[in-house]
């Protein structure tokens, strides 16, 4: 188990290594901040100075040295833009993208599973088809138009909720359902799936003919087991849902990590872009770091495999 | 089966796909109910039965300026120096600098008490860094409108009005300017007034290391020259000696104008001092302008609230929040629903946000000027740069004699690829008509100073002329050229250079088009590497020197393409020539100049709209950053 525990941990490591070597060199192919960050009227030396105090006047690997080093203590440096520590700057918004990943997280399970189940029930009938078209939709249409999509509906044309930020409590809602609209359809699928696997095991038929009632036979004994596969996925993909929250938030003028992500690519602001994607990465590899640890703890053969 | 059943699914799916489409449509294009049927943010506007305040002191700015006194110039010039920044003073004498604005246009109605939220919405805040050395673009163009105040504004038709500064005189010689500031300036929150120590200060600060403000350089050249620079003469009076560099007749106009990103953010020594950097720039910023801090949230939300009483203009609304929504289909979203009262808008959104009920625009005539420049027009000896001239490019001369024939024969070119542009067509098609054509580069909002040249400086559109001008030059066959689609603020920057390309290709003049940010773009501007043409404009500016100063001289960090020994010697001239009608003169030279060599292709004027919602109704605005709405403290209720 140690041996195992300490290959994973490696291979997060490196993983993590080769990311921050991904996210600086393509970091600095999105453009020069400098440039954005002096108007036409400056001099030459003013550009020259600048580039001198963010660092850029070195090489790139003397940049992704000095970069590397202040990483593994935990500093990403100052923003070129926001002029704030980075650290400072993504612990402010780690809570909006916390909330909106777990409400898009619930919301996902609250609709998903249900949706999935009674789909499984009404093969066929009119609940089956909505059923589909919601996992057809959620699977296929990018997330940027159905946020639009949503905000134009509800917030413009029934004025329900607001359409954007975080300052009334609905604000929640129109995002919630844009980031978690897609696992909706993962997990009615899975769930459906699940649903009608178990309820053809023999077990079932034996309860059946037993006499227990369908609504046991349902929501007690199929339930239970038909449940595993679409939890487990839903516990792999809340990370996702954490980091992946980039689209809905930018459309939703959600204050959290994924609009600073955004900012950064928009802005060339090199130690934000850096520093919110490894931040992103570490979170993702430590999740799967821990499901993996957890898989090995269940089952044995993963370790030795 | 399985088939079948996908069938109907997929059948169904396109249906609700087509109805969420329709009803999304109807949403976006249906006039809203009005702010009503949501939750409001905007309050009404005051009953009459208000209590209506006393008129603050009618500031300078509002009313005619004063015409100073001749005595006071001598009087200013004999004021002993404080001990701040202690520097000679000439002895020559003062005068009235001829040009300031005649009464500015800003209309004051009668002060009620402010009420009510105004909200609007920006595609971008920028840091919320409120100290001059750390503001940099665009939160600087957003301070100066709502939390501070520069030393002199414009006026909505481009003059140049007092502000802090409420009149300014120079010496004969146009070394050494004397400004007379307001007497009774508070800054925000009882941190005391503003004197001329607080200017020094402010200056100083936002030329000291770790500045990210430009203009360093001018600014440097005019407020710190060797042997001269500014002084406190009194606690209202400064002195700028400029001496040493010679006479700049930028002093006011481009250096501090707070329409432009040179603008000088007037901050309170003490009051930073007090608090030191950090604090007083971010946690408590302060300001002399009609808005004062409340909080504010990175890339979210800025709050402010009207100064009560303000020594110029109190606010009509109690209330203005500043967002930030990068979207702008979002922002549309959010002006439709009422909760934002205007946002910062393309114009291909204008037809949907006309169907808001109550929907009124404040259009900005002139809110920027594009152009297509045309690289790799480096007739200026420069080794340092590392790229030479590429005479084989055809719109290029080997000879930098205008007078040569190799010069006439890429004159010609350049002539051709100029009049083979429809412009008319392009500001009809693209701009919707929300612009004009622009034959003359950098003078936009300055035409009639062409006098009679505003009529004869025109590129008439014929593509007939065009192919002919071509095949005199040896190019009847046409060329390759890389387009550049490099994008601005400015409505149609990139569809015009696309259309351009399919107009040269009329005349055989092909293009490779490259989309690029101009952040990716922008080094080229920088090392004059780029063998081609990009799109482009500017922002209205103080006057087509400014332009000239610095995208087409050699001394510039950025270029347009264009360097050549005339326009370096010519525009120096004119840059060191105070008296206005002499320098405009040489700027006419220098527009006949240009547009004779066709080095620079202008493209259109485009007007900038702003949107309001039914709760404010439009103000005289200065213009502009296109990116931020001024003089928010006039935005009047609407009745």
């Amino acid at each position: 188990m140690q041996r195992f525990l300490l290959r994973r941990l490696l291979l997060t490591i490196v993983t993590l290594w080769l990311v921050s070597i991904l996210i600086f060199f393509m970091a600095r192919i999105s453009g020069d901040p400098t440039t954005l960050l002096i108007d036409d009227y400056a001099s030459a030396s003013t550009l020259e100075d600048l580039r001198a105090s963010l660092g850029l006047d070195k090489s790139y690997p003397e940049q992704y040295w000095i970069f590397l080093k202040k990483a593994v203590r935990g500093d990403f440096g100052v923003s070129i833009v926001q002029k704030q520590p980075v650290g400072e700057l993504i612990m402010q918004r780690v809570p909006a993208t916390l909330y909106l990943g777990l409400v898009a997280f619930v919301f996902s399970l609250v609709i998903g599973i249900p949706l999935g189940v009674l789909s499984s029930l009404k093969r066929g009938s009119i609940l089956d088809q909505v059923g589909k078209i919601v996992a057809l939709i959620g699977q296929s249409a990018p997330p940027f138009w159905i946020g639009i999509m949503l905000m134009f509906f509800f917030a413009v044309r029934l004025g329900w909720v607001a359409p954007s930020g975080r300052e009334e409590l609905s604000s929640i809602i129109l995002p919630a359902i844009t980031l978690g609209w897609f696992n909706v359809a993962a997990n009615l699928r899975l769930m459906r799936s699940a649903m009608l696997d178990v309820m053809d095991t023999e077990y079932i038929k034996l309860a059946r003919a037993k006499g227990v009632s369908q609504y046991i036979i349902i929501w007690k004994h199929a339930l239970r087991n038909a449940l595993i596969p679409p939890l487990t996925f839903a516990g792999i993909t809340l990370g996702g849902l954490i980091t992946g929250s980039l689209v809905a938030e930018t459309v939703f003028a959600w204050p959290g990590l994924g609009q600073l992500a955004f900012l950064a690519v928009r802005d060339s602001d090199y130690p934000l872009l850096q520093g919110v994607v490894l931040s992103f990465a570490a979170a993702y590899l430590a999740t799967a770091f821990l499901v993996d640890v957890f898989y090995a703890y269940v089952d044995p053969r993963i370790r030795f495999s | 089966m399985a088939t079948c059943t996908f069938g109907k699914t997929a059948q169904l799916g396109i249906v609700f796909f087509v109805l969420t489409i329709i009803v999304a449509c109807g949403a976006s294009e249906s006039p809203t109910s009005g702010p009503g049927t949501s939750s409001q943010a905007v309050q009404p506007p005051a009953q009459p039965a208000a209590p209506s305040q006393p008129e603050p002191a009618a500031p300078a700015a509002d009313r005619a300026p004063a015409v100073p006194a001749a005595a006071s110039s001598q009087a200013a010039a004999a004021g002993s120096a404080p001990a701040a920044t202690a520097v000679a003073r000439p002895a020559g004498r003062s005068t009235l600098v001829p040009t300031p604005t005649p009464a500015p246009v800003m209309e004051v109605t009668e002060q009620e008490e402010a009420v009510g939220t105004l909200n609007v919405a920006y595609s971008q805040l920028g840091p919320p860094k409120f100290i001059p050395k750390l503001s940099g673009s665009p939160q600087s163009s957003i301070n100066m409108s709502v939390l501070w105040e520069s030393m002199w504004h414009s006026d909505p038709q481009g003059n140049v009005i007092p502000r802090l500064v409420k009149e300014w005189m120079v010496s004969d010689d146009g070394n050494v300017w004397t400004l007379h500031l307001e007497e009774e300036v508070p800054f925000h929150k009882g941190k005391g007034n503003m004197t001329a120590q607080d200017i020094i200060w402010s200056m100083d600060n936002i030329v000291s290391e770790g500045t990210v403000s430009g203009r360093l350089a001018q600014r440097q050249t005019i407020f710190y020259a060797e042997g001269g620079g500014m002084a406190a003469v009194d606690d209202h009076t400064l002195q700028v000696d400029t001496t040493a560099n010679g006479p700049r007749f930028d002093l006011t106009w481009y250096s501090t104008s707070a329409l432009l990103t040179g603008a000088l953010p007037v901050m309170s020594q003490s009051h930073v001092e007090a608090l030191g950097e950090e604090r007083a720039g971010v946690e408590d910023p302060i300001g002399t302008g009609p808005w004062q801090h409340v909080e504010h949230k990175t890339s979210e939300v800025w709050k402010l609230e009207a100064v009560p009483d303000h020594w110029r203009k109190t606010p009509n609304f109690a209330e203005l929040n500043i967002w930030e929504i990068a979207e702008e289909s979002t922002r549309i979203a959010n002006f439709q629903a009422g909760k934002m009262d205007s946002i910062h808008m393309s114009l291909e959104s204008k037809p949907v946000v006309e169907q808001v009920a109550g929907v009124k625009f404040i259009v900005l005539p002139g809110g920027g000027q594009t152009h297509i420049n045309i690289h790799g027009q480096m007739y200026v000896d420069r080794p340092d740069l590392g790229t030479p001239r590429n005479s084989s490019l055809p719109w290029i001369s080997s000879n930098p004699d205008v007078n040569s024939a190799e010069w006439e024969q890429a004159r010609k070119v350049r002539e051709a690829m100029s009049i083979a542009i429809d412009r008319e067509l392009i500001v009809e098609e693209i701009l919707g008509g929300a612009g004009e054509v622009n034959h003359v580069f950098g003078w936009m909002g300055h035409e009639t100073r062409l006098n009679e040249l505003q009529d004869s400086l025109v590129y008439e559109y014929n593509p007939e002329r065009a192919q002919q001008l071509l095949e005199e030059a040896g190019y009847g066959d046409g060329f390759d050229i890389i387009m550049a689609l490099t994008t601005r603020p400015f409505p149609g920057t990139v569809q015009m250079g696309e259309v351009a390309c399919l107009m040269w290709e009329e005349i055989g003049i092909r293009c490779a088009q490259e989309r690029s940010q101009m952040s990716a773009f922008r080094p080229k501007f920088v090392d004059r590497s780029h063998e081609g043409v990009n799109t482009h404009g500017v922002g209205p500016l103080p006057e087509p020197l400014v332009t000239y100063s610095s995208s087409l001289v050699s001394a510039g960090i950025i270029n347009y393409g264009i360097e050549h020994p005339w326009l370096n010697d010519k525009i120096a001239e004119a840059m060191a020539t105070f008296d206005d009608e002499q320098r405009f003169a040489h700027q006419r030279e220098i527009a006949q100049w240009v547009f004779d060599n066709v080095v620079i292709l202008p493209m259109y004027k485009v007007n900038w709209i702003f949107p309001l919602g039914p709760n404010v109704d439009p103000w005289d605005m200065a213009c502009c950053d296109a990116r931020v709405l001024f003089d928010l403290e006039y935005a009047p209720h609407r009745r």
